[in-house]
């Protein structure tokens, strides 16, 4: 089909773009010719539009059933209802690296938008940055696994199936999310790198760089939650996380950029740590690529990982060294001439912030290690140990409650000092909320009060001190609710991102220890009692999809004799792949789950089946908690204190200490290390 | 702008780095090459993996006997097997479950090398019971028996890191391959099929297995 070849052009056009990208404005910047600069935004949008409809053209090679292309063969056919078809386009490797680049190109084209307001040799070179990590991509997507390649000329007439655990709602909108975060963090990575090779000595950088690691951030929040939330209801074993290597691989990233948002925020605040957070903003970046590596090369074999490939493996991994090797190179060579701008005593904000870091760099480590456990054990001749949710749980439970302890306190102090009494507070909040927890722990569950019971009471910790310091936010205003009104969006954006963390965190604890699951044989007309519910199967009926057939149960659920609902569990054999499916069938509210998946038939001819049962209470608050998060990284996106002005001369001169270094005073105070 | 920045003089300025601790400039460059250090050595590390067969990483249960044990039939789960049940000839051991996508894979697979008289044992891996002989049922059963494995214990002893994996035991009982991941004609052709030839060969002329030959087609 002509249009499909028209996307492999398309390609061609924006590896190219790619390359001038890099190099015009790099030679601009090294010349000081100001028209090869300005090249760079241009570039950047020629390429977003070639990657679009290189995009574009794939997908519809898809909807229109292009069997001429060997991805589309291999991940489609006809039977697929037209939205599978169409998400299909990134339902396996060659696509969903097409994915990843078409968002890096719109984070490129949004990057050379809103940084119109930046001094134009600094926009080059974050766009300069930002094309050469999309060029290398670009090379392996096209000389190692071009999604356009063909099947000329044996066409089929029709194509193998999408993988069925990927025929769902969750596989439409998952990986561009996560996609999104994933990528995003290349932005904040690449101010770090134009700041550095520009040889900046301030902090005014992280301010432009601070929405855009809040946006990624975001993005990656969500996808996470999204792929938990499509894991629990479609593999039809009710879980939520299960600590395997692909999640993990975004895991990671999601754990150093939490710790780089706080250390951003130090930075550019009182212009400390500027070193640590260049090596934080790299660090993530790393481990955002280091997760497309694990998932891709098949170094780390994983549940979820369907196609492994060893020479994609070694590309990515070449990339991986030119990209991140290059940052820290870059930041081994500049990065010890950063300057400290601010002291500070050991009860600051800036101290807390440490703690946070240390924690968040220490759950990091604790994945990654566990991650790679098998590759490092193998490298040095060491016996393996299966290492699985046992370890992670024994390490990450604690660390998560010392991170709250230290993000209720810390949220409090003043920067730099702060010489209030705060240790009687301290005292109140901590025993009211032990005692809080404890009696809400024994009405909920008297028998596992320990582990709800430390949770609660970290959580109200939490929230108090939060109380405290609205409180203390607003004390100069005439009244409360102006005083609220006045605190900038940022600090709306900070706390509600904590309470998505506290929300989250009850979801987990809650549902980990109360769940309760059973596995029973039913026929028509059986009843089974679980958790102060009874479920009883109505009958079996046979259904049929587009492309599956499936036997589905009635199950209804009452509770004290009151119909709560009917669920409709299904079992799914689809026609192309012979593949059978769970499709479980989950009545969800706030307060609790209730989840049915249908197994198999007890046996042959047997009219009872395998009925597996979930009363699950909170569960939804693991998934509202990220979305909470991510809206608090929403609204501090949007606060006026990151918009950059572009009139530099019309502000006033006078900065106030804290903020020593603006936009503003850019002119007067960033001190080149370049020329000596 | 800096605290160390007072000097009138730049160049003192930005050798006095670092706040007022005046570090020395050659050891503070030093700290900052060490993520660079730590990088590369990571890199060489994976690429080393890079270079080996993927499929094949444990070594904890290689060159000893199948860890000891006593576990239901899955077809009656009255029965318990021990390691006297097993064959006494080479066979695989292939672990799964009916909830492994990548096992739903490699069934037909398994199908092919039961009919080309491969003797298969299979642990049915922390799987409910239904699910599993469903699944056994619908796919075919290429197992000469399957054993169940509710807890994961027995598959946690063989340094499983998950399903499926095959182990390939010789007569005497002891594990001589481990392939992480879906067996499939190419890997089998490569690296099984050799194995076993072996291992047969030793069986069958009942004489001691040739070791530095086993090291060679089996790892």
């Amino acid at each position: 089909m002509l249009i499909t070849e028209l996307g492999y052009f398309a390609l061609l056009a924006a590896f190219i773009l790619a390359i001038l990208q890099v190099v015009l404005p790099t030679i601009g910047v090294m010349r000081d010719y100001v028209a090869w600069q300005r090249l760079a935004p241009s570039l950047a949008w020629a390429q977003f539009a070639a990657m679009i409809i290189s995009f574009a053209a794939l997908m519809a090679g898809f909807y229109y059933n292009d069997f001429s292309l060997v991805y589309v063969t291999q991940h489609s056919n006809t039977l697929l209802p037209w939205y599978y078809k169409l998400s299909a386009t990134w339902g396996g490797h060659e696509g969903s690296l097409l994915l990843w680049m078409t968002i890096m190109a719109t984070w490129c084209a949004l990057v050379s938008y809103f940084s119109r307001g930046l001094p134009l040799s600094m926009r080059a070179r974050v766009l300069v940055i930002l094309a050469g990590v999309q060029m290398m991509m670009l090379a392996m997507l096209i000389f190692t696994s071009s999604p356009f390649d063909r099947t000329l000329p044996n066409l089929p007439v029709d194509g193998a199936d999408l993988n069925p655990v990927l025929q769902d709602f969750g596989l439409i909108i998952h990986p561009p999310m996560l996609y999104m975060g994933y990528v995003g963090l290349v932005v904040p990575f690449a101010f770090c790198m134009a700041a550095l090779w520009e040889g900046r000595l301030d902090a005014v950088w992280t301010r432009w760089s601070r929405p855009w690691a809040l946006a990624a951030w975001g993005f990656l929040t969500v996808g996470i939650a999204l792929g938990s939330w499509w894991a629990y209801y479609e593999l039809g074993w009710g879980g939520w996380w299960f600590w395997d290597p692909v999640e993990n691989a975004s895991l990671m990233p999601w754990l150093a950029g939490t710790a780089l948002l706080h250390s951003l925020a130090v930075t550019e605040k009182r212009g400390v740590f500027k070193a640590w957070t260049i090596m934080l903003a790299i660090f993530s970046f790393a481990l955002s690529l280091l997760g497309t590596f694990l998932v891709r090369s098949g170094v780390i074999t994983s549940v979820h990982s369907f196609a492994a490939d060893p020479t994609r493996g070694l590309v990515i991994l070449v990339i991986l060294g030119v990209i991140i090797g290059g940052g820290l190179l870059m930041f081994a060579v500049r990065g010890w001439r950063l300057t400290v701008e601010s002291q500070y005593q050991l009860i600051s904000r800036e101290s807390f912030l440490v703690i946070n870091n240390v924690i968040l760099l220490i759950s990091t480590l604790v994945v990654l290690l566990g991650t790679l456990y098998p590759i490092i054990a193998d490298s040095f001749n060491l016996g393996q140990v299966s290492v699985g949710p046992p370890y992670f749980n024994a390490l990450f439970v604690p660390l998560t409650w010392l991170l709250l302890i230290a993000m209720g306190m810390g949220s409090n102090i003043r920067w730099k000092k702060d010489s209030r009494p705060l240790l009687g507070a301290g005292m109140v909040i901590a025993a009211s909320s032990v005692v809080l927890a404890a009696i809400i722990a024994y009405f909920v569950s008297p028998s596992a009060m320990l582990n709800i019971g430390v949770t609660l009471a970290i959580s109200f910790w939490v929230l108090l001190w939060m109380v405290v310091d609205f409180r203390d936010k607003t004390k100069n205003a005439p009244n409360r609710f102006k005083g609220l009104r006045q605190l900038r969006l940022s600090y709306w954006g900070q706390q509600i991102a904590h309470i998505g963390v506290i929300v989250a965190v009850i979801g987990v604890a809650f549902t980990t220890t109360l769940s309760i699951e059973r596995d029973v044989a039913l026929g028509p007309n059986d009843s089974v009692h679980v958790q102060g519910y009874d479920f009883v199967v109505k009958d079996f009926q046979e259904v049929r999809g587009s492309n599956f057939d499936a036997t589905q149960a009635a199950v209804a659920i009452s509770k004290d004799g009151r119909a709560v609902t009917t669920l409709y569990p299904e079992k799914r054999n689809f026609i192309i792949s012979m593949m059978p499916m769970t499709e479980a069938s989950i009545d969800a509210s706030l307060l609790r789950d209730v989840y049915v998946a249908l197994g198999e038939p007890i046996a042959e001819d047997s009219h009872e089946w395998a009925f597996r049962i979930y009363v699950k209470p909170l569960i939804r608050w693991i998934w509202l908690g990220a979305l909470i998060m991510a809206f608090g990284a929403a609204l501090s996106i949007f606060d006026s204190r990151y918009r950059i002005k572009k009139t530099k001369t019309l502000t006033p001169i006078a900065p106030k200490p804290s903020e020593f270094a603006t936009v503003t005073d850019l002119d007067t105070s960033s001190a080149k290390i370049g020329e000596k | 702008m800096s605290t160390s920045n007072h000097s009138s003089n730049k160049k003192a300025g930005q050798d006095k780095v670092n706040g007022t601790k005046t570090m020395n400039k050659k050891q503070l460059k030093l700290w900052f090459l060490i993520p660079l250090i730590v990088f590369i050595g990571l890199i060489a590390m994976l690429y080393m993996r890079l270079g080996k067969p993927t499929d094949i990483v444990t070594n904890t249960a290689l060159e000893r006997p199948v860890p000891a044990f006593e576990l239901p039939l899955l077809s009656d789960t009255s029965r318990i097997i021990t390691n006297d049940n097993l064959p006494n000839k080479p066979f695989l051991m292939n672990i799964w479950g009916s909830w492994c996508p990548t096992c739903i894979i490699e069934h037909p697979f398994l199908m092919q090398l039961e009919e080309r008289g491969v003797n298969l044992v299979g642990i049915n891996y922390k799987d409910e019971i239904g699910d599993a002989l469903g699944y056994l049922n619908r796919g075919g059963d290429p197992f000469s028996m399957s054993i169940q494995d509710l807890s994961g214990q027995f598959a946690l002893d063989l340094g499983l890191t998950g399903a499926p994996e095959t182990f390939v035991v010789d007569g005497e009982g002891i594990i001589r391959q481990h392939i992480i991941g879906e067996i499939n004609e190419s890997n089998w052709q490569s690296r099984i099929a050799p194995c076993l030839m072996v291992l047969n060969d030793a069986n069958n002329n009942n004489v001691s297995l040739d070791m530095s030959q086993v090291g060679e087609v089996c790892q």
